[in-house]
């Protein structure tokens, strides 16, 4: 055992020897193609799947800070409001540094211009939201994605607040095939028809905000007030409730007071990631497997350039291979030697690959965010995604060395000396 | 010290069988030069390899110092060489990202010598041959004479007990050649076991015994007086 131990030390620093004077000596322009394809393996391997990563997450950072929140509570499908609101505002209220938006929500149709003989008036169905304004601006920031007029006052009950995709000239998407009200602008004057009333009331449109949400984008906003009205609901009918945290803990724990109240199982209690939509979810996935796919092909390629390159390198050396077998350097030791080299070379295109990364690229799209309807494409790298793919990348290319070299090496030694 | 028995062996190409080696016997003294005489194609390399464990005979034994060597496994037989053999062919094959001395110090790293200590080693050799000016020398700075010098150093670095020489003249010119079998013969009165293929008879001379093989048999065994 001991003997096998010192002969493996002494294979290991007679491969480490050759890769070194190898490396400081073999050819320059081997030495650059080697790294520079190592390097765009590796920025390959991070950066594509890394945008499309900064894109879920800033999708899935848009729905919580535009409308979900850190907890958001919906009804269960039974019901059309939520049910004991008074405990659940008496739980909200208690936890410390808890904001919370309640809302009352109603599908409706709204209708921008006036019937005459030559005009019809357009026509949306969509979903309108009473909101407290003051409430609502503490727990997300649809306040702050106005892209034109102003957000809903308080005191102001026949103000509405028009979703961007709603009007023509803010749609986040000009494919998309929805349908709008046409060019409403700051002023104009829209008339709300609930399901429940025929009267349908006429509201002057003070904003149209672009949050990127496409839940929210869709939506119009009233104060809560002015829906109860309409519905003709008492104060306490809210059909879902937004509610933000000071930290994950703080929202992981008041998760739990409102999912351990009595009768909480009539309502649903969603964290953040819970309650994204399943169309933007299934958006998430899809990104997610995109960016896998682009890493993996580009591994591919990396690792039969790699494997290119060993192969001809030993190749090309078959008969110093078979000398050096000769004299009593073992297989192993060879082959070593090369995964020694490869790992080295390996180790550059990383860090010239990180270098790039921290020192350019994420920079850049922080300042040069990629601007998609639904997001803001940044690189998101998080450090476990970094480590994972330079872990793969290390293990790729000591395989794709190994494979040819051991290949070449394990021939027989007198063959290759001969040349035959 | 070296003893072999009876070997024979073939190469098999489809159904053609060749037979390169026929019962070949000899016995090889320690501290011996030995020279294997013949023309093309009698199989005095295939002998050579055959006795260095670069090749498996087909049937018939190597002893060494008692050991039958040719039942050795392919990672035995590599340990074994690197402990007992050194190997000169008939080109350096000097690896060419090394300098003269790093190509004569793998052997020693193999083996768990001291870094240092193993290149003084080799620096001395490099003295002995009159070569201690180009130790630091690439391959590609040095003659063909130089390179052949430097694998035959390459080769005694570890003091073997055993050195194998592979026609080693065969690409020098005639003077360069003469060099090199005189250091050949110089390591050979320092008591190095030497055993070399040639075909040239007036180097093949400057050994102590000639074995003459002809069609995969000893035609002649002769000893010569020095």
């Amino acid at each position: 055992m001991l003997k096998k131990l010192k002969n493996s030390a002494l294979a290991i620093r007679t491969a480490f020897f050759i890769a070194v004077k190898s490396i400081r000596r073999g050819s320059l322009a081997v030495k650059l193609v080697t790294i520079f394809i190592l390097l765009l393996t590796f920025l390959n391997l991070l950066v594509v799947g890394g945008l499309l990563n900064g894109i879920t997450e800033d999708v899935g950072a848009k729905v919580k800070t535009s409308l979900t929140g850190d907890v958001f509570i919906k009804p269960i499908k039974e019901h059309t409001y939520i049910q004991n609101t008074d405990d659940i505002f008496s739980i909200l209220g208690k936890t410390t540094d808890v904001k919370y938006s309640p809302r009352l929500t109603s599908g409706a149709t709204i209708e921008y211009g006036d019937a005459t003989a030559e005009n019809t008036p357009t026509r949306v169905n969509t979903v309108i939201a009473g909101i407290d304004p003051t409430q609502e601006s503490q727990v997300t920031t649809i306040d702050q994605k106005v892209a034109d007029g102003a957000f809903l006052d308080v005191n102001d009950k026949s103000a509405i607040v028009l979703g961007s995709s709603l009007v023509d000239g803010y749609k986040s998407s000009e494919a998309s095939s929805d349908e709008t009200l046409g060019n409403v602008a700051v002023g104009g004057k829209v008339r709300i028809r609930l399901p429940t009333s025929s009267a349908p009331q006429e509201f002057t449109v003070v904003g149209i905000v672009n949050s990127k949400s496409a839940v929210v984008d869709q939506r119009a906003f009233v104060n809560n007030a002015a829906l109860q009205q309409l519905l003709k609901t008492d104060k306490n009918y809210y059909s879902e409730i937004a509610a933000v945290a000071n930290n994950d803990a703080a929202a992981a724990l008041l998760i739990q007071n409102l999912r351990t109240a009595p009768d909480a199982n009539k309502n649903q209690i969603k964290s953040a990631d819970e309650a994204i939509p399943s169309a933007i979810a299934d958006v998430q996935k899809a990104f997610g497997m995109i960016g896998n796919i682009v890493g993996v092909t580009a591994l591919l390629v990396g690792i039969v350039t790699i494997f290119v390159i060993v192969f001809v390198s030993a190749s090309s050396r078959r008969r110093y291979i078979g000398i050096l077998k000769a004299q009593g350097i073992s297989a192993p030791t060879l082959v070593l030697s090369y995964i020694f080299q490869i790992f080295f070379y390996v180790l550059i295109g990383i860090a010239l690959g990180l270098i790039i990364l921290i020192a350019i690229l994420q920079p850049y799209f922080v300042s040069h965010p990629i601007s998609l309807p639904m997001a803001d494409g940044q690189l998101f790298l998080p450090v476990r995604y970094v480590t994972a793919r330079i872990v793969i990348l290390f293990l790729a290319s000591i395989i794709s060395a190994f494979i040819p070299a051991w290949l070449i090496i394990r021939q027989n030694t007198l063959d290759a000396i001969l040349g035959r | 010290m070296i003893k072999v028995k009876s070997i024979t062996k073939n190469y098999t190409t489809g159904e053609v069988v060749t037979k390169v080696l026929k019962r070949i016997s000899f016995d090889v003294p320690k501290g011996q030069f030995l020279s294997i005489m013949g023309p093309s194609g009698a199989g005095k390399s295939t002998l050579l390899y055959q006795m260095g464990l670069l090749d498996k005979p087909t049937s018939g034994t190597v002893i060494i110092d008692g050991i039958d060597v040719s039942q050795l496994s392919q990672s035995e037989a590599t340990r074994y060489r690197l402990k007992n053999f050194g190997f000169v062919f008939q080109d350096s094959a000097l690896i060419p990202e090394f300098t003269a001395l790093e190509n004569t110090l793998l052997p020693s790293l193999m083996q768990g010598d001291n870094y240092a200590k193993a290149k003084q080693v080799a620096i001395d050799i490099f003295k002995s041959f009159g070569m201690h000016e180009q130790i630091d020398h690439l391959p590609s700075q040095l003659s063909g004479g130089e390179q052949q010098r430097v694998s035959v150093i390459r080769a005694i670095v570890r003091k073997p007990k055993i050195l194998f020489a592979d026609e080693p003249t065969a690409s020098l010119d005639t003077a360069r050649s003469r060099d090199l079998m005189s250091a050949l013969v110089q390591l050979n009165s320092e008591g190095q076991t030497i055993i070399m293929v040639s075909h040239e008879e007036e180097f093949a001379k400057m050994a102590e015994r000639i074995l003459h093989i002809r069609d995969g048999q000893i035609e002649k065994d002769t000893i010569l007086q020095k």
